[in-house]
């Protein structure tokens, strides 16, 4: 992802924390400040946290990350650093769209109760996801890219 | 990318392998988070024995029936207000739930104001469970309290105590000694309340042992969760907190056929108003209209 930031994946990222920081805030039981009921619902469950961590804060502090790389790697936009921060965006995602895709497959199979915000930050995670390994493609940071494995973190 | 030719070249290019092995850490991560919370869930469900909407009446044809007031047993149940009153609210909540903290403090004073203290309403409280073992400690607690006729006092001041400053969004654990402090803090016999407390305390620790036990050796999960409920039951304070559950099928099953289907989506606060449900820290005035349509109900039949 070399040039400049990638607005989309940041403007996404803004979106998701907004998202995920609603969900935590609902996210203990009750209602009804969702669309449809349904977060409350979802949320509440025995799969609302994970040993005590709620899953919106999973979601706040991925999105979060996806935004500081991605910031960070507009700003520092050539280099393989820029190439390492966009990797880490594209694997962040990744993680989260899995599991977004796994919290999806609970609420309409297991716990039955449809939560609008969940899939919207479903939706989110998995656009930042395409987003993000489409920038892969490009060529990254300078074409003299070092015969190391290990990239070169600093100057290249 | 496009001109690292061919991929899966060990060698040369440096963006082609961490790419790969991102890839696997992503994958390894979602695999851990997803394990985690299959493992976290199962934990939670034994603990609190099975959701309430799981057991939700699927289609069990129940005569359509006047909505009526639940019974008026006579129960060790926590009331308020005047015991013929035409309108029964019976409450299920949590002293760790927000919006049943929320709801306790924006609302029901208006109940109480207009029609609790009017001898309009009676009022019932009932426990569900939906924060795992330290709300149910929590609960029995409240039990406690009840049993010596106290449950009130200590209700409102544990959710002050849950939620220091009515600070929502940061909930406070208690322990068995905090218990114990706001127990003694409003008044109770504390010797009485402590001794019943630390009984359901010592059996729940006793049982959780048993559990973790049988599944270190290999016994099937659900075989244990079993026996760690069956284990538990013996304990006369948590046969209460079942029974709130028990309540709660009961009065699902008696709903209106039209309002079968809100009973799939209960969440904590959950209310029942002659028998009507109403789920959530809903505004005061949609209260009010229930309370109001039954009232003139009562009156004209």
């Amino acid at each position: 992802m070399a040039g400049r930031p990638c607005w989309g994946i940041v403007g996404l990222a803004l979106f998701g924390l907004v998202v995920s920081s609603y969900l935590t805030y609902e996210h203990f039981c009750g209602p009804i400040a969702c669309i449809g009921q349904g977060c409350a619902i979802v949320n509440e469950s025995v799969y609302c946290t994970i040993f005590g961590v709620p899953i919106s804060v999973l979601g706040i502090v991925n999105y979060a990350a996806i935004l500081g790389l991605a910031l960070a790697a507009g700003l520092r936009s050539k280099g393989p650093l820029a190439a390492w921060l966009h990797l880490g965006v594209f694997g962040l995602s990744l993680s989260g769209t899995i599991f977004s895709a796994y919290l999806t497959y609970l609420e309409f199979a297991v716990i039955r109760a449809f939560c609008t915000w969940c899939v919207i930050s479903a939706v989110t995670i998995t656009a930042i996801f395409g987003l993000a390994a489409a920038g892969l493609k490009q060529p990254a940071g300078p074409s003299r890219s070092s015969s190391s494995l290990t990239p070169p973190t600093r100057g290249g | 990318m496009a001109r690292t030719g061919r991929r899966r070249e060990g060698g040369g290019r440096f963006f082609l392998n961490p790419i790969l092995i991102v890839v696997v850490a992503a994958l390894l991560l979602a695999a851990a988070l997803i394990a985690a919370s299959q493992l976290s869930a199962r934990q939670k469900q034994v603990l609190v024995g099975p959701r309430p909407e799981e057991s939700q009446p699927a289609a069990e044809p129940t005569p359509p029936q006047q909505p009526v007031a639940p019974a008026t047993v006579a129960t060790a149940q926590p009331t308020k207000g005047s015991l013929d009153a035409p309108v029964t609210i019976v409450e299920f909540a949590e002293f760790y739930c927000p919006f049943c903290a929320r709801y306790l403090w924006e609302t029901y004073p208006k109940i109480e104001r207009d029609y609790i203290s009017k001898g309009l309403v009676k009022y019932e409280f009932h426990n569900l469970i939906v924060h795992g073992s330290v709300a149910l400690l929590a609960a029995v607690a409240g039990e406690c309290a009840q049993a010596q006729g106290r449950f009130w006092p200590l209700h409102d001041r544990l959710f002050e105590t849950v939620f220091p400053g009515r600070n929502l969004t940061q909930p406070k654990v208690l322990s068995l000694a905090d218990l114990e402090g706001v127990a003694a803090a409003v008044g109770l016999d504390t010797a009485q309340f402590n001794g019943c407390l630390e009984g359901y305390n010592a059996a729940f620790d006793e049982c959780k042992a048993g559990y973790d036990r049988c599944t270190s050796g290999g016994g099937e999960s659900e075989r244990c969760a079993e026996e760690f409920n069956t284990c538990l039951e013996a304990n006369a304070m948590f046969q209460r907190i079942l029974e709130d559950q028990e309540e709660l099928r009961r009065l699902i099953t008696q709903l209106p056929p039209e309002e079968q289907a809100q009973a799939e989506r209960i969440g904590t606060p959950t209310f029942f108003i002659n028998g009507h449900i109403l789920i959530g820290a809903q505004p005061y005035e949609n209260f009010k209209a229930v309370i109001e349509r039954e009232l003139a109900k009562a009156k004209s039949g």
